[in-house]
């Protein structure tokens, strides 16, 4: 009955006629009659009209009209409307049978009830009704508990297909809940996410609890995935990069050594959703310790830092060169520590911005200083990283430089005799870094024969407000008389000056 | 002789059919409600739909139940039509109404549901009434219906995983009671660990 189309197009019918069988066309007939009863005149001469627009451009329409709608949700619309109208029709006829037949007792309120197609075309009162006595009509039961099975069939099939819907949804919750487990047991930060478009559980993997105040904070959830297992997928995409250290020399034509070490675990964990957890941890630490470094490379532009074409490079003097890149991970990483110097190099750099973490979270543990209305100090200054070891390696250098020049003098004048320490001393007890952790300070005691000696003191290259060479001369042998202070910021300026105090102090040739 | 033969209506059930009519007027208005709410571009929430489908349903049952009420004095009254009826010209309109036999469809789909009952020995509402409620208890039997296991882990004995946190599992702290730490709040006494 549902699958009836109601229409008053006579072409239509017509030719339908030769496809359909007489069982098919009977009941097609009376349900099209059936809608004259809620059908208009209005309706009528639309759906007139619309034949002939049919008609009209058929060619062109036929091909789109007859295509089924493909969303099956427009399909079941479609026959849940088909059903209802049947329905309304059936409801609709049987209170114009009603109506009518009352009529003939009642005849102005059950006009009330008729339909206006049935009022204008049938007078009222135009039925009759006898009783005549007529035997018991036995009641079918089949058709009522037919119905009844029909329905619970259904019924039972749709608890059946919940019922096992709800069993592989509990055995995926089951396995999510075992792997968040496995990573909680860990001791990784899990807590509950509460966004407008994210719902679940959060991970924190980043640094921030460490210290770090890096713009990536390091959030990712922990998706349940179509199968159950626990998703990882970390809020900001994190590149597999890490920061690799080239050491050249000869102007940056001989390439010395290149670090191959990386921050990773030795042994990766065997569960996936843990081992990109990690994964993606240390690929931020590269990113951080590199963003770390480029923004300290700004501050030393002086120093013959320069930051170009995505690496930092650091020119030692002398045609020695450092080069600092965040590159992609090669894809089978090397298993063995080959202790060169790029690889030291590159690991004092990951020690000093964990060390620098630490030193973070001490200052925010403090209570923070008082509000200054202006001129404050930078609130997120560059973190010393690349200054202390530079610091370290420019220094010894410069020593190294200046007992070069100041032998070759002693070889020349005679009774000049000199002597540095370079303070090594680890007093820093907080620190496993070392010397690192200190600025480093030599000191220099020249003797000029017996009229005087100088005690020179070379400060750290990169303190600028200090002189590279502070000299102080005493009288005699002793450091009592001050005679005169000065400082060079040159070796050059150095050179010269211990020159002219040999040759001063140097005894008088007789001619 | 051209006299209209007035016609004697005292044989038509009119409290019978009155009681239909309003029924019957209560469902067509629904079905056409509904009808209008699945015409729209955007369908109503399916509570809604849901809803007027229930109301629906308890429309029915009680023009069913009226129908049930009504039977004896409606089958046997013979409707016909009049002189009035304008038979020459509404003919086709006049077989719609009087038609009493069940549409083909609806006579197929009765066979096929009766084809479905013929092995059930539930004959009557009550018998059913007994049964479902057997079955139901029976169904229930199967299953346990409270805790976290089900119950063929109860069975094999299986215990249900203790998740402990890494913190826990050192075990600072917690040897201090409730009164001790209460004790150290307000009166400053060190707790002695036992």
């Amino acid at each position: 009955m549902s699958d009836i189309k109601v229409t008053l197009a006579v072409e239509d019918r017509a030719e339908n006629q030769d496809t359909l069988s007489i069982s098919e066309i009977v009941p097609r007939i009376v349900a099209e009659r059936k809608s004259f009863v809620d059908v208009t005149e209005e309706s009528l001469l639309e759906e007139i009209a619309n034949c002939v627009a049919d008609s009209a451009d058929d060619n062109v329409k036929d091909e789109v009209d007859e295509k089924p709608d493909e969303s099956p949700f427009d399909q079941h619309r479609l026959k849940l409307l088909e059903n209802v109208k049947a329905a309304y029709n059936e409801s609709a006829l049987a209170l114009d049978f009603v109506s009518l037949l009352i009529s003939s007792v009642r005849p102005t309120s059950a006009s009330t009830s008729m339909s206006p197609h049935l009022k204008t075309h049938i007078p009222v009162g135009s039925l009759g009704a006898d009783r005549v006595p007529a035997p018991q009509v036995a009641n079918e039961p089949g058709v009522g508990i037919g119905w009844k099975i029909e329905s619970l069939t259904n019924a039972r099939d749709r608890l059946k297909t919940c019922a096992s819907r709800l069993r592989t949804e509990a055995a995926k919750e089951k396995t999510y809940w075992a792997g968040v487990a496995s990573i909680a047991a860990t001791g990784e930060v899990l807590f509950k996410v509460r966004n407008s478009d994210t719902r679940g559980l959060g991970i924190k993997y980043g640094f921030g609890d460490a210290g770090s105040k890096y713009r990536d904070p390091g959030i990712g959830v922990l998706k349940r995935s179509a199968t159950g297992t626990v998703d990882f997928e970390p809020k900001e995409e994190v590149q597999k990069k890490f920061v690799r250290v080239t050491i050249k020399s000869e102007e940056g034509e001989v390439t010395k050594s290149v670090s191959n070490v990386y921050t990773r675990d030795s042994k990766p964990p065997t569960d996936p959703t843990l081992a990109a957890i990690h994964e993606t941890r240390h690929a931020l630490f590269e990113e951080e310790l590199f963003f770390e470094i480029a923004r300290e490379a700004r501050l030393l532009t002086s120093r013959k830092v320069t930051v170009a074409d995505g690496a930092v490079t650091v020119d030692l003097g002398e045609g020695d060169m450092v080069v600092i890149e965040w590159v992609e991970v090669p894809e089978e990483p090397t298993t063995t520590f080959a202790p060169s110097l790029a690889n030291l190099f590159v690991l004092a750099l990951r020690l000093l911005l964990a060390n620098a973490h630490r030193q973070q979270l001490e200052k925010m543990r403090t209570p923070p200083a008082p509000l200054q209305s202006k001129g404050g100090p930078n609130p997120n200054p560059p973190l010393p990283i690349l200054r202390p070891l530079l610091a370290h390696i420019l220094h010894k250098r410069l020593v190294s430089r200046a007992r070069r020049s100041l032998y070759l003098l002693s070889t020349t004048h005679s009774g000049l005799s000199f002597e540095i320490t370079t303070n090594n001393s680890t007093d820093k007890e907080s620190s496993s870094l070392g010397r690192l952790m200190a600025a480093p300070v030599s000191n220099l005691k020249i003797k000029f024969s017996d009229k005087g000696n100088a005690k020179v003191v070379i400060p750290s290259p990169l303190q600028s407000h200090q002189s590279m060479f502070d000299v102080t001369m005493f009288k005699g042998t002793s450091q009592e008389t001050v005679t005169s202070h000065t400082g060079f910021h040159e070796l050059v300026e150095l050179e010269e000056w211990v020159r002219w105090a040999a040759d001063r102090s140097e005894p008088k040739k007789s001619n | 002789m051209n006299q209209p033969i007035e016609p004697d209506h005292i044989n038509v059930p009119t409290e019978a059919l009155e009681s239909l009519r309003l029924r019957l007027t209560q469902v067509s208005h629904s079905l056409n409600t509904l009808q209008a709410q699945l015409h729209q571009p955007t369908l109503p929430p399916w509570s809604s739909l849901h809803n007027q489908f229930n109301v629906l349903l308890t429309q029915l049952v009680s023009l069913s139940s009226t129908i049930t009420h009504q039977s004896d004095i409606l089958q046997q009254t013979v409707t016909f039509p009049l002189p009035a009826f304008p038979t020459a010209t509404e003919a086709g309109l006049m077989a719609t109404l009087l038609r009493k036999k069940i549409l083909p469809e609806v006579e197929e789909w009765c066979e096929e549901v009766k084809q479905k009952a013929l092995g059930v020995k539930i004959r009557t509402v009550d018998q059913y009434g007994e049964w479902a409620a057997e079955t139901v208890e029976e169904a229930k039997q199967e299953y346990e219906w409270y805790g976290l296991m089900t119950r063929e882990e109860v069975d094999n004995g299986v215990k249900p995983p203790v998740y402990v946190a890494p913190e826990e599992e050192a075990g600072e702290g917690a040897k201090l009671t409730i009164e001790q730490i209460l004790q150290f709040t307000c009166a400053g006494k060190m707790p002695t660990v036992a």
